[in-house]
């Protein structure tokens, strides 16, 4: 669960979107896809049907599972919905400086965090085990260049033209900005949820942090080297705004009934009705 | 915008300041969304939910 309200990111994004009669904005999707259903399976599927977008690719970080895991959940969505021509990159297994360990020492030191992405121990494994997925392995296999590279790679292909939506923790774009000081000068605009300021909310993840959130948390050197850098433009959607929707049983019996393949494979939804977006 | 990267209690937090505050340092302006017309949202994310996915273009 990105802590995130993928969703809203979307809502940004696509409302910015230009109309059918002009090009299809050009994404770059940069997330920890974990799954199956919630909020890290939904981004991607949005922008992947919305005739207003067209996903460059889908690059995938260690946040909320580990990166092998949600590669493969990514590329079984893509296989379910028809779409396998997106090419999925693995990207950042580990954050840039600290690891399981050094989070469970600081929080023996600073208290517990509510969550903890692949390192919680409520459901910890490997970081090479890819568990069976529910809606089946994919047959299809990710790209053999990395996520920081292909970043780099098509800002330079399509300069001023990409988006970057980002909504995990934020270690491939340090490092392809590590490697390339103009990938974010050459970007469009940098789009992410992150942050947190002053959610109203009686979750006690935030009423005892309200300035904590979970894709900050995970990769805190990432996210600093991303924020110090030049980007065109910068767009955030922090807690604050993840927290005010609700997916409804109601919506959800709305997408159940269609009978799309994203529907039927229940891919798309949380894992329980009437939870925020943000159930992954 | 920026994350505390000191190792202590706010390990990880969000900081943010205004342009009376921010310090002497280069940083990019940040547009944050605080809020939303949740019933368009609902809306648009039912209806991408629930159309046919576009075809390889």
């Amino acid at each position: 669960m990105t802590k995130c309200l993928s969703g809203f990111l979307f809502l940004v994004l696509l409302m910015a979107l230009p109309g059918l009669a002009q090009p299809r904005r050009k994404i770059i999707i940069d997330e920890d896809c974990s799954g199956p259903g919630g909020s890290n399976m939904q981004a991607p599927a949005l922008l992947v049907q919305s005739p207003q977008a067209e996903v460059l690719g889908i690059t995938v970080v260690t946040g909320d599972q580990w990166r092998d895991e949600e590669v493969a959940h990514m590329l079984r969505l893509l296989e379910i919905v028809g779409r396998s021509d997106i090419l999925v990159i693995p990207g950042a297994e580990y954050p840039l400086v600290w690891r399981r360990q050094d989070a469970v020492l600081w929080q023996q030191g600073y208290g517990k965090v509510a969550y903890a992405g692949a390192w919680d121990p409520r459901w910890w494994h490997p970081a090479n085990i890819v568990p069976p997925l529910p809606e089946g392995m994919p047959t299809t296999k990710p790209s053999s260049e990395d996520a920081a590279h292909f970043l780099v790679r098509m800002v330079h292909k399509y300069p001023h033209q990409v988006t970057i939506y980002a909504a995990g923790p934020m270690t491939d774009l340090a490092l392809a900005i590590s490697i390339d000081s103009d990938f974010p000068k050459l970007a469009q605009e940098l789009v992410f949820m992150g942050g947190s300021l002053n959610p109203q909310t009686e979750d006690p993840e935030f009423v005892d942090s309200p300035r904590h959130e979970f894709n900050f948390w995970f990769d805190p050197e990432a996210a600093h080297i991303v924020l110090r850098a030049l980007w065109a433009k910068i767009t955030c959607t922090p807690v604050d705004i993840s927290i005010k929707t609700r997916f409804s049983p109601a919506m959800m019996k709305e997408i159940e009934a269609s009978g799309t393949p994203l529907a039927r494979c229940g891919q798309v939804l949380p894992a329980r009705s009437g939870g925020g977006f943000h159930v992954g | 915008m920026d994350v505390d990267i000191d190792h202590g209690a706010d390990y990880g937090n969000t900081l943010t300041w205004s342009d009376q505050d921010k310090p002497q340092v280069e940083l990019r302006r940040v547009h944050v969304q605080l809020d939303l017309d949740t019933q368009r949202f609902y809306r648009m994310f039912v209806h991408l939910m629930t159309v046919p996915t576009p075809l390889v273009p």
